[in-house]
């Protein structure tokens, strides 16, 4: 305790005559939530990093590429490539792209040549809207089919729900939608083939907007939720089948602890933690599910933008959409770090 | 050559040679029933892929006349026509080859890769093996398809192109799964005495730690294979396959561009996705079956 107050002992690299008080405020930095935040951070960066330097290593200028379509003349595409920032050397370009991106300005959209944060914002509600009721599906099944399949491990049910859950995961997203719309869209004629909301139409309250968008809802959402249901119901059942060896689950059977007490107070209780931890994990591949989905069902999120953009060969608006849905997965899996490290300690001194 | 022989005297176990226990891991492998299914799946495939290529040219001739198009299935054509008058049967036919042959050369990337980057970091260890995990967690984090589909609507069309941007953009998980095993490895008897007797390091870890991560290895780089025809199917279907190839993503594609699910055009909606699944789903079953023998844990069960 004393020598961590002493000056310059506490941070290694940091000069001697620091005064002890200054050390102490720096302290937080070293915490565990300050490394996992920074990591993100740089995680963000290196993405940006990525974006910039993938567009001016295109073949070509990045002018003509804006202004492939209309025929300019040649004072107009110097104005052009002047608005753009394209006659500055490489470096300025990319501290400029740098300070634009984290005020959230990502650049004109070539096809819609309007602000992508325009474009951009809608689609956020959208996908979250899409991924968040899908997680809600996910993880009221998921958990419910991993429990099940994890305390009767080894029997029958067991074994035919770890090869249903592999199936699933087998599926490709974009087709289980496809035969989905085949099915309760055309076949049946029950719900909406595609888009958020009906063509045209006039809700006389907003309760009648909900209840439409919800109908739109319900075939992308089970998209989603019916390939990732089964990894995380997988996960759920390894991690509750590991907790079924520990000592306090044989001590509560000794106990003669009710087999119900013993599952939901003992197993499911500690099963649940590194199954949070894994499923922050699959939130990348969420994501590769949302796109595909978005793009069956004509979705206005940020997969359907990036599918357009790539079609459009748009790429300021293409390169916005990626990093914005590296940016809720950085959140996501950040916040579930911490989230977990507060409940399990152990994490944070490794 | 003498280093050889006290090798041997220093490491009799069975753990210590996992090449002489191939044959009993696959044994287990069959007989577990996910592990019989999948492998019997896999050498259907194997033969349904081959024979395709060979029968069939890729892309199959278009139909002659517009009747032609979306036929339904009959006993001339088997499974029907699409859009522009093909076969659906033929056009499934040389599908399989493109998912394995993408599936398979993405996989040995994605495990170069990882191998080189797991074992250094997880041997050289120290502010090394910090640097390398923490590149490796950013690649984990990064979305995986996003970052595909930029990569794959900038850089030219094709096939290399798929396998490479595949390939490349999945090494992560693999390097932090060998990174581990070498960090298990690192200090065992038989390492340590041939670090003793002056064995140069890459000479260890291509004769003694590459051998003991095998099989971890193979298991992973299986189920990695099912992901990469996975993606495959996705890139084609949204558009960045190989414009020259069919594909099953790229029937899947036509099928909906040419509003065949508006039209309940079953056949050639529901075959293409459906070998998809299953040849996906061998792999997985295979490498799912595989991990469990070959986790020392779980095989105390």
């Amino acid at each position: 305790m004393t020598s961590s107050l002493e000056p310059g002992t506490d941070t290694g690299s940091g000069p001697v005559d620091v005064p002890a008080s200054r050390t102490v405020r720096w302290r937080w930095l070293r915490s565990y939530p300050a490394r996992r935040v920074l990591q993100g951070l740089i995680t963000l960066f290196v993405v940006a990093t990525f974006n910039f330097w993938l567009f001016r290593m295109l073949p070509g200028d990045p002018a003509r590429l804006i202004a492939r379509e209309s025929r300019l003349s040649p004072e107009a595409f110097e104005q052009l490539r002047e608005s753009f920032g394209l006659n500055e050397p490489a470096w300025q370009q990319y501290l400029t792209y740098l300070t634009k991106i984290v005020r959230f300005d990502t650049g004109i959209s070539f096809k819609a040549r309007m602000p992508v944060t325009d474009l951009l914002k809608p689609a956020l509600t959208n996908t979250l809207i899409l991924t968040g009721a899908a997680l809600v599906l996910i993880f009221v099944f998921g958990l419910a089919f991993g429990i099940v399949a994890g305390w009767r491990r080894g029997t029958r049910t067991d074994t035919s729900l770890t090869l249903t859950a592999l199936t699933l995961w087998s599926l490709p997203t974009f087709w289980v939608g496809l035969m989905l719309v085949l099915l309760f869209s055309i076949s049946l004629g029950l719900l909406p083939v595609a888009g958020i909301r009906s063509v045209a139409a006039i809700y006389r309250t907003p309760f009648d907007e909900m209840r439409d968008v919800l109908e739109h809802l319900v075939l992308p959402a089970a998209t989603i939720a019916i390939v990732s249901v089964g990894s995380i119901a997988l996960i759920m059942r390894n991690s509750l089948a590991e907790v079924a060896d520990e000592d306090y689950m044989l001590a509560a059977r000794a106990r003669g602890l009710r087999p119900r007490t013993i599952l939901w107070r003992y197993g499911v209780r500690n099963a649940f933690l590194p199954t949070f931890t894994l499923m922050a994990l699959t939130l990348g591949l969420l994501m590769a599910g949302t796109i595909q989905t978005e793009v069956v069902f004509s979705w206005p999120g940020l997969g359907l933008l990036m599918y357009e953009a790539v079609q459009d060969r748009d790429l300021p608006l293409l390169e916005a959409a990626f990093f914005v849905i590296a940016v809720i997965v950085v959140i996501a899996t950040t916040i579930a770090d911490l989230f977990y490290s507060r409940l399990d300690p152990r994490i944070r001194s490794s | 050559m003498s280093a050889e022989g006290i090798m041997t005297d220093a490491a009799p176990t069975a753990q210590d040679r996992p090449g002489n226990q191939a044959p009993a891991v696959m044994g287990q492998l069959w007989r577990t029933g996910r592990g019989k299914i999948g492998l019997i799946l896999l050498a259907v495939f194997l033969v349904y892929g081959v024979a395709g290529y060979l029968a069939y040219e890729n892309p199959p001739a278009a139909g002659e006349t517009v009747e032609d198009r979306f036929r339904a299935p009959s006993v001339d054509y088997l499974l029907g026509t699409d859009n522009l008058g093909r076969s659906v049967w033929e056009q499934l036919a040389v599908g399989a080859g493109i998912s394995l042959a993408v599936g398979v050369a993405a996989t040995a990337i994605a495990v170069l890769m990882g191998s080189i980057v797991g074992i250094t970091s997880g041997y050289i260890g120290g502010r090394f093996d910090q640097f390398a995990m923490g590149i490796t967690d950013m690649f984990i984090t990064i979305p995986a398809l996003p970052l595909i589909i930029v990569l794959a609507a900038v850089l030219s069309r094709g096939l290399p192109t798929i396998i490479v941007v595949i390939g490349v953009t999945s090494w992560a998980v693999p390097a932090r799964l060998i990174r581990a095993e070498v960090l298990s490895q690192r200090e065992r008897t038989f390492i340590l005495r041939a670090k003793a007797i002056g064995m140069r390091p890459l000479h260890i870890m291509w004769t003694h730690v590459l051998p003991n991560v095998a099989g971890i290895v193979l298991a992973n780089a299986i189920l990695l294979t099912a992901a990469a025809i996975l993606t495959e199917a996705v890139l084609a279907f949204l558009g960045l396959g190989d414009p020259s190839l069919i594909s099953w993503g790229k029937m899947l594609q036509n099928a909906f561009s040419s509003g065949a699910t508006s039209l309940g055009y079953w056949w050639v909606l529901i075959p293409p996705g459906l070998l998809i699944t299953l040849l996906v789903l061998s792999f997985t079953l295979v490498g799912n079956a595989l991990t469990d023998v070959i986790d020392p844990r779980r095989r105390a069960e």
